[in-house]
């Protein structure tokens, strides 16, 4: 889960398609929690399998995107079936 | 040799579909900067407002040279063009540098909001490409207009025409453009056509009898 702060002219549906095409990436959820004049901050939640992070820090900075803060990561540690 | 064909073949078919997609991408990313950066709506603005200055400057022009006894069709197509071209320029580099100026300010000031440098992001490279086309259309627009209006002279010696009718259809098509600009406004305001077709109409033909009143009593 990712806080960003975001410029108020760059939609969700955009940015949330540009997050989810990073590698990995399955489900994006952006929520916007507050409107200031110029700027929204907003939620980020990304969900996926071996995301690639730095991908991800790439598209959002590309859109205008300020990441604030992770605020939430799960990991899992899966088996390898053989 | 057939098999070395077909696959030569199939390879630029994939070059073609790549190149394609890649047009198609390019072209949703234009679109994309074109909303981002709120720049349909004020070029929407200046069109008409470039436009209606330049059909009005040019119907000066020509009523003008028609009522000051000037009856020379290439004179009109030159001064008339010269006029256009003088317009596009002014307006082309007016209005880059006051939108260059205004979204600059506006880069910065968001910047500071956001603290990130923006350099790059799809924010900077659609402001820059709203100055671009803002500054196009600022200038194109009143060109277009003079080109219209001058049309009938540069084509009377073809058509073997005299000044005065190519006056009177040039004075027609000015008055139908600002029509179909009056039109356009309507649309934009969800009005009536009515209204704003006459009020356009009528401002230029009040400016063709205000400048032929002017060359009677001068």
């Amino acid at each position: 889960m990712i806080d960003a702060l975001k410029p108020r002219e760059i939609p969700i549906t955009e940015l949330s398609k540009a997050i989810c095409s990073a590698k990995g990436v399955k489900e994006v959820d952006v929520v916007v929690t507050e409107v200031d004049v110029k700027t929204e901050t907003v939620k980020i939640t990304i969900i996926g399998q071996n995301i690639d992070f730095d991908e991800v820090a790439k598209i959002i900075a590309q859109n205008s995107v300020a990441i604030r803060s992770v605020d939430q990561v799960v990991v899992r540690r899966t088996r390898r079936v053989v | 040799m057939k098999g070395l064909e077909s696959s030569a073949m199939s390879l630029r078919l994939v070059k073609m579909k790549e190149r394609l997609r890649s047009l198609k991408r390019n072209l949703s990313d234009f679109e994309r900067m074109l909303r981002i950066s709120g720049v349909l709506e004020i070029c929407r603005r200046y069109f008409v407002m470039n436009m209606f200055d330049g059909a009005l400057a040019a119907l000066g022009v020509i009523m003008g040279m028609w009522v000051s006894g000037i009856a020379d069709s290439s004179a009109v197509v030159k001064t008339t063009l010269s006029a256009g071209l003088a317009m596009f320029i002014s307006g082309a580099s007016g209005a880059y540098l006051t939108e260059k100026a205004e979204r600059e300010r506006k880069l910065r000031e968001l910047e500071e909001a956001i603290f990130q440098d923006m350099r790059g992001t799809i924010y900077e490279r659609s402001s820059r490409l709203a100055v671009l086309v803002v500054s196009m259309i600022d200038g194109i627009s009143p060109l277009m207009a003079c080109a219209i209006l001058m049309t009938p002279f540069a084509l009377s010696r073809a058509l073997a025409t005299d000044f005065a009718t190519a006056a009177l259809a040039s004075l027609l098509i000015g008055t139908a453009m600002l029509g179909t600009l009056g039109y356009f406004l309507s649309r934009i305001a969800g009005k009536k056509p009515l209204e704003y077709m006459t009020f356009m109409a009528l401002t230029g033909i009040a400016s063709a009898i205000v400048i032929v009143l002017l060359g009677l009593h001068t």
